[in-house]
């Protein structure tokens, strides 16, 4: 399924509580959640439990989805971390849409739409480009929710190596890293 | 118009989720008030929703769908939107007043040194220590180094360190090797959120919490 029909599911889910919608969202995203729990250390049942956590997350929340702001995909990845830091480490992170407080464009405009599926499009496309050993930390990172330091260790890597092959791989995915930057 | 901004290792590693709380709070404080490093953080969960779509689905049990569909009436819609800001709560974020609990106002100030006041906040962990801190126009804070990264994020007014100035919703991390002794600028009271990224040491007897600027 495209991120378009995606979003478009998530929608109906906001609009119009659509059970059916839901559906077919649950049956694209709960396995591969599953998939994406069990990576970061749950056992199949404890992953299952995480996934159907993240899925009634999404029902309840999806009228704060803005397609302007994030893909469906996005979002639900989103969620699905803050949950597993919720119920698993019992710490709190923020719900994206209580960070927007002092930003002066609250609504997203139709080019922040536009540059949103465009930007999604080309990472699925460069994804593929980057070389493997930044593709293998960058998935570490996000698969097994590593810190830079952690995944030094665990690979028996210079700090400064890791960082540098992340930051290469954001590179190469475009313009993901603001020049202004410190160490 | 933030100036300083978290560096993009500690943004990376809150978005896959490894960055513990207290650090995770300094950098959504930040992130409350920088539309810059809010949209690279959107760039990144990008990335991560790849990532998610890239997985090999795994199996999950027949009936999970049904038992989730019944579930689903019971859930409601979570509406919620960020609050406004209230006179209350002065010039906190939203992310900041969940741990602070009560009104600013109404906030246990306590001496943390001379003219400086602290009020902690709360965390789900122990390992951090988060608080706010009031250092009044042109006083500074004591001489000092830190075990740990020392997070600091303005909340109002600003203050010099190290010849850089940092305004209200600038980002500034100082390594454990920092000594140093930021000051208030003359203007206004500084109001700012420290966060310390190393365990939490009692002190003598009484278990008093040694103050985070004097470790
Ligand atoms: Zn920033």
């Amino acid at each position: 399924m495209n991120e378009d029909v995606l979003c478009g599911l998530v929608e109906a889910v906001a609009r119009r509580r659509d059970k059916a919608a839901f559906a077919r969202l649950f049956q694209h995203f709960a396995p591969r959640l599953t998939a994406f729990m069990q990576r970061r250390g749950a056992d199949p049942a404890a992953a299952q439990d995480l996934a159907q956590d993240a899925m009634l997350t999404v029902w309840r929340k999806a009228p704060q989805f803005d397609r302007g702001r994030a893909t469906a995909s996005a979002w639900i990845f989103a969620i699905a971390r803050n949950r597993r830091i919720d119920v698993l480490r019992r710490e709190r992170r923020p719900d994206p849409e209580i960070l927007i407080f002092m930003q002066e464009t609250n609504a997203p405009s139709a080019e922040a739409e536009m540059e949103r599926s465009a930007f999604q499009s080309r990472l699925h496309a460069t994804l593929a480009q980057v070389p493997a050993n930044q593709l293998d930390i960058l998935k570490k990172a996000y698969f097994e929710d590593l810190s830079h330091s952690d995944i030094a260790q665990q690979l028996g890597l210079p700090l400064g190596t890791v960082k540098s092959r992340i930051r290469l791989a954001l590179i190469r995915l475009r313009g993901l890293l603001d020049s202004e930057d410190t160490p | 118009m933030t100036h300083h901004h978290v560096p993009s290792s500690l943004l990376f590693d809150y978005a896959t989720g490894a960055l513990s709380e207290g650090p995770a709070l300094a950098v959504s404080t930040h992130l409350s008030y920088c539309g810059d490093c809010l949209a690279a953080l959107g760039r990144l969960e990008e990335i991560g929703g790849v990532v998610l779509q890239s997985l090999a689905p795994a199996a999950v049990d027949s009936e999970l769908l049904s038992r989730t569909l019944a579930r689903l009436d019971e859930q409601g819609a979570n509406e919620r939107k960020p609050e406004p800001e209230d006179a209350a709560n002065g010039t906190l974020p939203p992310v900041l007043r969940a741990h602070l609990g009560i009104g600013l106002k109404d906030a246990r100030w306590r001496f943390a040194a001379p003219h400086v006041r602290e009020a902690r906040l709360t965390l789900g962990g122990p390992s951090h220590r988060a608080s706010l801190l009031r250092v009044p126009a042109g006083r500074n804070v004591p001489r000092h180094t830190h075990r740990g990264v020392e997070y600091t994020v303005v909340l109002s007014g600003g203050f010099i360190d190290r010849g850089q100035a940092y305004r209200k919703g600038d980002f500034c991390a100082a390594d454990p090797s920092v000594e140093h002794r930021p000051v208030a600028m003359d203007d206004a009271e500084c109001l700012c959120l420290i966060v310390l990224d190393a365990p939490v040491l009692p002190m003598g007897r009484i278990g008093r919490l040694i103050a985070p600027f004097l470790r």
